[in-house]
């Protein structure tokens, strides 16, 4: 049988699932397995691992076997833009405090956007969220985020 | 007739002008904070028990439990506008909500979810008043075995969730079981999974997964998409209310979604978290618009949402007549009554009448006011999503940055939303579907929780799950469906419901 | 004006750079980190506490759930934040198990923190199902010696775990350890006689005790507990010197200026000695501590923490 990719959805699922498979049997063999009436803390993971890379063989095979849709195009720019800006703001939150961090977050997304050029209605917009969320989070609901962070001294 | 009086009561408690008052800012506090996804009811009712102390024992826990049923509420607006599931049970709401939002019927979806969330409301405030007594009963009656087979149903029916070919959505399936495991293990307190990180000790917050895969992985999918197309994403609005037929439609899945709700919300080992799944999934299995579910059928929006309101007040029945936590809420309400003096139990009703009956009838004032709040605000809500893509996504993911943060305090959760929604994102290229892999997340721990336990109180004999009735029952149930769906003769229509879109 | 900006700068960053006396502690918010989130034991001690220490410091004393690892996050975290008084840590039996029970922790409870208070207490319990053929401690341990008795705990390494395998260590027993997630299903589970008996704080089975659900044997402290002095103790009906309660102290980064921790402590002390703080902590099933000295709660945390590894090196157990 020649490797030969027909379907990149169902090829990719297998590939997804073999790899979380693989990686929960690599790390869970430290765990004791038990038998199936004591059970131990690596019974059920080790159980689960073996199901998953079933289906996911079952996928992978369906993948080189019959035609499918392609993947289409990967939208890598806008992924990095908005999980990175929100991995910034998880960082700063607690250290730069929680309208500056908001202000990365903020900017940080919305240039995920194709649409993300300067304009005033959406800076008004922007503060006006920063506002909200500093009086509703922090003054009214008394959550414990910083307005200034630890990089201020408080 | 007792139970008149005993209501009339009720309602001249709950209906004094401070109790009334109280009611109100409980239920506006509960929708506020369930529409901020990943605020919960549970850390706003800690938050706010001091202030309780010093009010009346009826007014506090009227002003509580108001925060709790107008959370669960609030939490399907954002579910079905912008995809954003801040507690388990919004995750199916999101489904057909949120399609019926893309297509310019997100008044309806939110006018369906109110509707039927007052409908539930009301004919559990009477379930409550009528039977509280002899349905606490059956709570006790639940041990590990009978939760585990539960629990297996449960799991069951999340195939019926799943669109898309049968063996990738198992393998989500299996894969959310997976994720349930991180985390410290019950039984011999082995961490799991946890990669020596102390945050990853109690596993992983439902909210962090959900925020990820449904409010990240839907916002970098949308914006793949271009500006020309995410313009799209609301078409105009098509009508606020529902027509006559529409409200027709939604009056048997309401009916069942409520009985439902009811029975697993009397259940206190946490037969709660299953009530919207169930209740959607044996919608999408017997309604006449089967097919439209998943792309927006109104009928999927209706009966999670009642049983869901169902489910949530039912739960106050082991609370108020057994003094039996069935979740954190219920545990936070005993704290308020044994603080204001009050031992919950089957002795309140009979001496304390003012305060059972009271609490009961404000139960259905308070969803009263809800609808009365909340119709009004879904012409403000919708006109809230038309804004244009561009400006309102920001916003999303603030709020996503915020939710999973409040959760623990922790940045760690924010980290590893961050990993979650890069997988949220794979997910939907490669047409995994989302929402069974949620469910499977819910439910594996528990499964396992309760099969290792039965054992161990059984001595290790799987015999267990056979001999005790309930337990038993429940499993034959499981195997009916299994056949149901992996008969050859049945087959085929399956496969129309799976491989279609 | 450069001038002046210059003295005003330099008068900042003098007063900054002064120590923090305890006459003007506190000058912002206080922050106290509790390791469990919102709604446990932990968490409504913490605010009835915070509550009160605000109103006599006039400053708000902020509650920071940060839950995980049986109070481990919530220690880890408060190990590093800035020691000037304005971090405080609750912390309980949990912590004090957790320091021989994890083979690794990021913190040392003892090494990071200075203890300024011990609070207060909860008793634990010694329940049976309903329709076990015991009336007290003797009949229990006399019929765990003829068949094999469960007993359910809120979770491996709980205090109410060590509180089962100190007991069944001293009666010279062997019980089947059923361990839960919190206390709030493990005693549904003993109110519908799914398991034989448990160990539980007073305020979670006191309920179903009241309803006849659940039999309460006997409180495991050595006093009997002022919220419900007519149960036994299981010091007075068997296994004399038994005790094993759920208590909880107030500790500081140990970079705390002595005198910021001596002021903390006559706080706590003057706190936990008015009545309302009384009732309130009574009306959660547990009892107020006797004024102590910070002297007197660092020797007792110390001495609940050897106490605690020698048991759970003869129980072997160990969380990863």
């Amino acid at each position: 049988m020649s490797f030969v990719i027909r379907d990149q959805k169902n090829f990719w699922t297998g590939v997804l699932y073999i790899g979380f498979a693989v990686a929960v049997l690599l790390v869970g063999r430290g765990y004791n397995f038990g038998s199936a009436s004591r059970m131990g803390p690596g019974y059920f993971p080790t159980v689960l691992a073996g199901l998953l890379f079933f289906f996911g063989l079952l996928a992978l095979i369906r993948g080189m076997r019959k035609e499918g849709a392609p993947i289409g195009p990967i939208a890598w720019k806008a992924a990095a833009l908005v999980l990175l800006s929100m991995a910034a703001f998880g960082f700063l939150l607690e250290r730069a405090g929680l309208p500056i961090s908001l202000v990365v977050l903020i900017v940080g997304c919305a240039s995920a956007s194709d649409r993300f050029r300067f304009e005033w209605k959406a800076t008004m917009l922007a503060i006006g969220l920063i506002l909200f969320c500093v009086l509703v989070f922090i003054k009214g609901l008394g959550l414990p985020m910083p307005v200034l962070g630890s990089w201020f001294g408080s | 007739m007792e139970i008149f009086a005993n209501l009339w009561l009720g309602l001249q408690t709950a209906a004094s002008f401070s109790n009334l008052f109280y009611c109100l800012i409980g239920v506006v506090l509960g929708t506020a904070i369930g529409v901020l996804p990943g605020l919960g009811p549970v850390a706003t009712i800690a938050m706010l028990l001091p202030i309780t102390f010093g009010l009346q024992p009826v007014t506090a826990l009227i002003m509580l439990s108001g925060i709790f049923y107008g959370a669960q509420y609030g939490g399907s607006t954002t579910a079905i506008l912008v995809n954003l599931p801040g507690e388990t049970s919004s995750v199916v709401t999101c489904i057909d909500g949120y399609q019926l939002a893309k297509q310019g019927r997100a008044g309806k979806a939110l006018a369906t979810a109110a509707i039927s969330s007052f409908f539930a409301g009301t004919a559990v405030t009477l379930l409550i008043a009528l039977f509280s007594p002899p349905l606490a009963g059956m709570a006790l009656k639940f041990g590990p075995a009978e939760y585990f087979s539960l629990m297996m149903l449960g799991l069951v029916a999340s195939v019926v969730l799943a669109r898309g070919s049968l063996p990738n959505a198992l393998g989500m399936i299996v894969l959310g079981l997976l994720l349930g495991i991180v985390g410290t293990d019950v039984n011999s307190g082995v961490a799991r999974f946890s990669f020596g990180a102390s945050e990853l000790a109690d596993g992983i917050s439902f909210v962090v997964v959900a925020m990820g895969v449904f409010g990240l992985g839907e916002v970098v999918g949308n914006l793949e998409q271009g500006s020309k197309e995410r313009s799209l994403l609301v078409k105009k609005v098509t009508g606020l209310m529902l027509t006559k037929e529409e409200f027709k439609s939604i009056i048997a899945p309401m009916l069942r979604g409520t009985l439902l709700g009811s029975i697993l919300g009397i259940l206190p080992g946490g037969g709660s978290s299953l009530s919207s799944f169930s209740a959607y999934a044996l919608e999408k299995k017997i309604s006449k618009n089967s097919v439209n579910f998943g792309k927006g059928a109104i009928e999927g929006v209706a009966a999670p949402e009642a049983a869901n309101n169902a489910g949530a007040q039912a739960s106050f029945i082991p609370m108020l007549t057994l003094g039996i936590p069935s979740n954190a809420v219920m545990a936070l309400m005993i704290g308020a009554m044994m603080i204001q003096g009050i031992q919950p139990g089957p002795q309140v009703i009979t001496e304390q009448p003012a305060l059972f009956w009271g609490l009961v009838a404000s139960m259905w004032i308070g969803n009263l006011l809800l609808v009365i709040l909340n119709l009004p605000l879904i012409g403000l809500w919708v006109k809230m999503v038309s804004v244009p893509y561009h400006l309102l996504f920001p916003a999303v993911v603030v709020f996503c940055g915020i939710g999973v943060f409040s959760v623990s305090n922790s940045s760690f959760d924010v980290y590893l939303m961050v990993v979650f929604g890069l997988l949220g994102y794979i997910f939907r290229k490669l047409d995994c579907e989302p929402a069974p892999m949620m469910l499977s997340f819910i439910l594996g721990p528990m499964i396992e929780e309760f099969l290792r336990r039965a054992l161990l109180i059984a001595d290790g004999d799987p015999m267990v799950f056979l001999t005790r009735p309930i337990s038993a029952s429940l499993l034959g149930i499981c195997a009916v469906v299994i056949i149901i769906v992996t008969l050859p003769g049945l087959r085929k229509k399956r496969e129309e419901v799976f491989v279609e879109d | 004006m450069i001038r002046i900006s210059r003295i005003l700068l330099t008068l900042v960053l003098a007063i900054s750079a002064l120590p923090v006396c305890a006459q003007n502690f506190p000058t912002k918010p206080m922050r106290l980190i509790v390791g469990f989130p919102p709604g446990g034991g932990s968490d409504a001690f913490a605010r009835t506490l915070g509550q009160r220490l605000g109103d006599q410091l006039g400053q708000q004393v902020v509650v920071d759930n940060r839950p995980g690892a049986n109070g481990n996050v919530g220690a880890e975290v408060a190990a590093k934040l800035p020691a000037d008084g304005h971090n405080l840590l609750l912390i309980s039996t949990s912590q004090a198990i957790n320091v021989s029970l994890y083979a690794k922790l990021n913190y040392d409870l003892l090494k990071d923190f200075t203890p300024v208070a011990i609070i207060g207490a909860v008793p634990n319990t010694v329940v049976v199902k309903a329709d076990l053929p015991v009336k007290n401690v003797k009949e229990y341990i006399a019929l765990a010696k003829t068949r094999k008795l469960t007993y359910a705990s809120s979770g491996s390494g709980s205090p109410e775990h060590l509180a089962g395998e100190i007991f069944s260590a001293q009666a010279g027993i062997k019980m089947v350890h059923v361990p839960y997630k919190g206390s709030g299903q493990s005693v549904i589970d003993l109110a519908g006689g799914q398991v034989d008996s448990g160990f539980n704080t007073l305020p979670s089975v006191i309920n179903m005790a009241k309803q006849g659900k659940v039999k309460v044997l006997a409180v495991t402290t050595l006093k009997r507990s002022n919220t419900s002095p007519d149960i036994p103790t299981v010091n007075e009906t068997g296994l004399p010197n038994y005790e094993m309660s759920t208590w909880y102290a107030l500790v500081v980064p140990s970079a705390t200026p002595p005198e910021i921790v001596q002021k903390l402590n006559e706080e706590v002390n003057k706190a936990i000695a008015s009545t309302e703080i009384k009732a309130r902590l009574f009306a959660l099933g547990a009892d107020a501590a006797e004024s102590n000295t910070t002297t007197k709660a660092s020797a007792f945390i110390r001495n609940e923490i050897d106490r605690y590894k020698s048991v759970i090196q003869k129980m072997g157990i160990k969380n990863e």
